[in-house]
């Protein structure tokens, strides 16, 4: 089967990348003091990464493929993110960055900085790449026509990955920050992933629609399939992307909030005490 | 003459309505208990109304070429049947057992926000009238309770009925959102001192939990009835095809109101059934906390599967699928929860009262409406059944297995504390065994006339179909058993309530706050609190040599 | 935090952006998703509209400086403020009916296809907010000026959450409505 062949074929698998994602794991496994949970995290996060940069998922790209782009920026997105932080053992959290992050959450709006980051990123992280895409392959790819003069061509390939995961990093913070009395309480950091959720599922519902919808169809037919090993048509395709963003990155968030309660439910959470706060005062 | 009426200050817990100004104290009541109960007659009343709609539905369907009705009748009746049923049974019923209950069970006195409160039950009120005024203003609403364009739009439905719906919508819609509104409101400001978020009775949660599926739902609703509302008065374009606009954006309005609907009301059945079954089996909830957390699971889960109602419309295969999955994975917490009940039950002590008969028949019936729930997320399956009698039977045994269960069960048990008598056992029992076997008789048929094609919202049949006859007559059979049902309820409760007022405090020897004042409540319901350490107070209070491990 | 007031509007208000996001889809529905063809932002003038958001906005900062001269005990500043305030949404107002009734000349109303449908009940219901937060504020401001003060300034804490939001709810309505059929 020639989908088959592709994914096998060791072209199409960086070797560079994976030596550089098998020494990221040999120093974080030397360095770094973890805990069990925290070796699995990082080397997660890595795989991850690596597929997502390294694997014939990268080169998939090439063929104009929203579902993969939405794919990949999930991963850098909203899962990298989470595991790096996971892999931060608390006492390893120091150093000028770590205050320079403690400082920066001091602040009274902190989160709503970090929610509305990682939403921009979200949003313009997909759409950038889907102007990237359609000039590269100059078909309209969810909902962006090719520009003329592709500036968006002049990007390079990849530098929007890195955006992505500092992005992510930054909005996972008040969940996800190493040191766990710096996190939000328990029910607030449920209502903030549930935010999160809807400006996912916003997103999705957005792209998964505008796949169907006459202008879409009017600039390719339903049946235009792009040359590339899975055979996808471009409708299929986008509706994918869509849903992927829809559904299982909800079902990311609504995972996260049931750990984040059956935590809390149990009585071990750290602030135990802290659940008068449960809505941001804006007051002094 | 004087325009002012001097509203005098209730003293009388529940004051009689014959007495002098009675019935202005309780029209002018602020107070939770009056009000849940004032919310629990109205269920009552709408229930009686849309029971004998189904009666109605029943008994022109038992024979085939039936003269009883006409099609057009016919429309009415089972449109508001299931509006009824949905709106104005389920909905207030639920947000009744949660008015009277919430304050009593956190250790307050009273609601956050009382007159809201009070607003909230007459805008319901007010809506479930408008919405049966229909019927002298020229027909009721007759599109289904889904109330699909462009059927619903003013060129195909010119009667009024379905202004009537959508306004009477828009106004339970508003009661429902001023409700949750309180709920959330009194369970994070007004819990007795020592009582954590996490140690409410589960009742509490899943109302609080509730609250939120129903702030995030009922705007969508609101939203679609407002366009519908002007589509048909004012000559707006929105769900009309044939001038631009757009059928299908109607559907999914609904369902992505409706779905989340379909667990606001079975969350409140899902905390009845919590508080009931620990207190019948004798033994503490088991996984308090995966119970708990489950109920967000469903709530955020709930968003994310509406289009499965929408598998007919001709999406693609990609949408199709994803949301397959998705209906599918939602079962997990609710499978989540009956295991964990049925873990509660196994090794107590069970005492087969009322109550713990229903939450037994809840929890088979209710698996069996998500079995058959599981059955219709499957695609190929949906194209075959959808919009046949198997769906029919889904639905009912989602929500009367599910809901109306619960909400019996709930009746049956806080009964002696909202009125100070108990419901009789024997006649309890009666309408158990009645009402649960002819649920089954009629709806579990009716899963055979679906997969026999027998489609919806006909209003009769050929004679000479295979089995149909036998089958719907049956079905008929079932529901008359349920009918005598629940008229056995009824004359339960006047007889109850003729009654004088004889129970104790805590007549089932239960564990949580609502069970320490007396019963009724007076109106201050806690002059003093026993202390509050862990999840059952009263247990605790009770076995001072034996507590719960402390929580706080 | 037991300020249920507070509690009760931040409530309220999530509830009011569902409503809001709902009517927001459907506009961007029938722009992006179906084969009609937009016909009324032609008609808008978007540089007209920015006008008036910018009043809009206005009301808002002029609300925070009422609220803190308040909490400075600064009466006058309070009552200036907050007439300020009222006056700047009435602008807005203004500036929404005029549109209206232009539009109505040009033919474009709610009956004339699904994008007057949509704009007007969108931008309408976003003006029957804007009314409502104006007679709470009016409200706020006959009551500094009676013996009631301590109950109107109760009653901020809440108002002003809701002014703020309907000003939020704005911005989107412009960017969807005005700015987006510009690119």
């Amino acid at each position: 089967m020639i989908d088959t062949d592709y994914f096998l074929d060791p072209i199409h698998w960086s070797f560079a990348g994976a030596v550089i994602a098998l020494a990221a794991v040999f120093a974080y496994l030397f360095f770094v003091r973890s805990n069990a949970l925290q070796k699995f995290a990082f080397i997660l996060a890595t795989v991850l990464l690596y597929l997502v940069l390294g694997s014939p998922l990268a080169t998939l790209d090439h063929f104009g493929l929203d579902s993969i782009t939405m794919a990949r920026h999930m991963v850098c997105l909203m899962v990298v993110p989470l595991l790096l932080w996971t892999a931060v053992p608390t006492a390893s959290f120091r150093g000028s960055i770590a205050r320079w992050i403690d400082r920066a959450m001091a602040h009274r709006n902190f989160i709503f900085y970090a929610w509305g980051i990682g939403a921009l990123a979200m949003y313009g992280g997909h759409f950038l790449e889907a102007s990237l895409l359609s000039a590269k392959i100059g078909t309209v790819i969810c909902g962006v026509p090719p520009i003329p003069d592709k500036w968006a061509a002049l990007i390079p390939p990849n530098a929007i990955f890195p955006v992505l995961v500092l992005a992510g990093l930054f909005f996972a913070l008040p969940v996800f920050h190493p040191n766990k009395s710096m996190r939000m309480p328990p029910f607030q950091r449920v209502g903030y992933l549930f935010a999160a959720c809807v400006s996912c599922a916003i997103l999705g519902i957005y792209v998964a629609f505008l796949a169907s919808s006459p202008a879409a169809l009017a600039a390719s037919p339903v049946l235009t399939t792009l040359r590339n090993p899975i055979p996808l048509s471009l409708r299929t395709d986008q509706q994918l992307a869509g849903l992927l963003m829809w559904v299982p990155g909800c079902l990311l968030y609504v995972t996260i909030s049931m750990g984040i309660l059956l935590e809390w439910l149990n009585g071990d959470s750290v602030q135990q005490g802290s659940e008068a706060t449960i809505f941001i005062s804006t007051e002094p | 003459m004087s325009l002012f009426i001097d509203i005098p200050e209730g003293k009388d817990q529940l004051p009689s309505p014959r007495s002098e100004r009675g019935l202005l104290l309780w029209f002018s009541s602020v107070d939770h208990k009056q009000l849940g109960i004032m919310y629990l007659w109205l269920a009552l009343i709408f229930f009686v109304i849309g029971g004998l709609e189904a009666m109605l539905i029943r008994t022109q369907l038992a024979f085939p070429d039936s003269p009883m009705m006409t099609a057009e009748i016919y429309n009415q009746i089972f449109t508001m049947h299931g509006t009824t049923m949905i709106f104005l049974v389920l909905m207030p019923a639920s947000i009744g057992l949660g008015t009277y209950f919430i304050p009593l069970m956190i250790g307050a006195n009273e609601m956050a926000f009382p007159r809201l409160n009070a607003f909230s039950f007459w805008m319901t009120c007010l809506g479930g009238i408008l919405l049966y005024f229909s019927f002298l203003a020229g027909g009721a609403p007759n599109a289904g309770w889904f109330n699909y364009p462009p059927l619903s739009e003013a060129n195909y439905s010119p009667a009024l009925g379905i202004d009537y719906f959508t306004v009477g919508l828009i106004l339970t819609g508003m009661g429902s959102i001023g409700a949750a509104l309180n709920f959330i409101s009194t369970v994070l400001t007004l819990r007795a001192k020592g009582m954590k978020l996490t140690m409410m009775p589960l009742f509490v949660w899943m109302m609080f939990v509730n609250s939120f599926l129903m702030l995030a739902a009922f705007p969508l609703l609101n939203a679609g009835l407002f366009m519908m509302l002007l589509d048909r008065q004012m000559y707006a374009h929105f769900f009309l095809p044939s001038t631009g606009g757009s059928a299908i954006l109607w559907q999914h309005f609904f369902w992505a109101f409706g779905h989340p609907e379909v667990y606001i009301l079975a969350l409140p059945a899902f905390g009845i059934i919590s508080e009931v079954i620990p207190v019948f089996s004798r033994k503490p909830i088991y996984g308090y906390r995966f119970v708990a957390a489950s109920s967000v699971a469903i709530a955020l889960l709930s968003y994310t599967v509406w289009a499965h109602h929408m598998f007919a419309v001709g999406m693609t295969y990609a949408m199709n699928g994803f949301f397959a999955i998705s209906s599918m994975l939602i079962g997990i917490p609710t499978g989540l929860k009956v295991i964990n009940w049925c873990a509660t039950m196994h090794g107590g002590s069970l005492r087969l009262r009322v109550p713990l008969l229903f939450a037994i028949a809840f929890l088979i019936d209710f698996t069996l409406g998500g079995l058959s729930g599981i059955s219709l997320a499957i695609v190929p399956i949906d194209w075959q059944v959808t919009d046949t009698y198997y769906l029919v039977a889904h639905v009912h045994f989602v929500f009367l297995g599910g809901s109306l269960y619960g909400i019996f069960a709930g009746i049956y048990y806080w009964f002696p504390k909202m009125s100070g008598r108990m419901l009789s056992e024997r006649l309890g029992k009666w309408h158990f065994w009645l009402f649960v076997l002819g649920f089954n008789i009629t709806f579990l048929l009716q899963h055979v006339l679906g997969v026999f094609g027998m489609p919806r919202r006909v209003y009769t049949y050929p004679s000479d179909l295979p089995y149909w006859r036998a089958l719907n007559v049956w079905s008929s059979i079932g529901a008359v058993m349920m009918f005598a049902g629940v008229a056995v309820f009824l004359w339960n409760i006047y007889r109850s309530l003729k009654q004088p007022r004889a129970v104790k405090n805590n007549p089932w020897e239960a564990w949580t706050l609502e069970w320490y004042p007396a019963s009724p409540p007076p109106l201050k319901n806690f002059e003093e609190l026993p202390p509050i350490h862990s999840r059952r107070p009263l247990w605790d209070l009770a076995n001072p040599e034996n507590p719960d491990k402390r929580l706080n | 935090m037991k300020d249920k007031g507070r509690i009760l509007i931040l409530l309220f208000i999530s509830s009011e952006a569902f409503f809001f996001i709902a009517l927001i889809i459907a506009y961007v529905f029938y722009r992006n998703f179906s084969n009609a063809t937009d016909t009324v932002a032609k008609h808008l003038e978007a540089g007209r509209a920015t006008l008036f958001t910018l009043c809009l906005i206005a009301s808002s900062g002029t609300l925070i400086l009422s609220k803190r001269a308040l909490r400075k005990g600064s009466e006058g500043g309070y009552k200036t403020w907050l007439a300020l305030t009222i006056l700047l949404g009435i602008v807005f107002m203004v500036g929404q009916i005029t549109e209206y009734t232009g539009l109505y000349k040009e033919q474009v109303k709610m009956s004339t296809n699904v994008f007057g449908s949509s704009f007007f009940t969108l931008t309408g219901f976003h003006g029957l907010h804007v009314i409502l937060g104006l007679i709470a504020l009016s409200i706020l401001l006959v009551l500094s000026m009676g013996k009631l003060k301590d109950t109107g300034r109760s009653a901020l804490g809440g108002i002003d959450v809701y002014w703020h939001f309907v000003d939020i709810v704005w911005l989107f309505v412009l960017t969807f409505v005005y700015y987006v059929p510009l690119l």
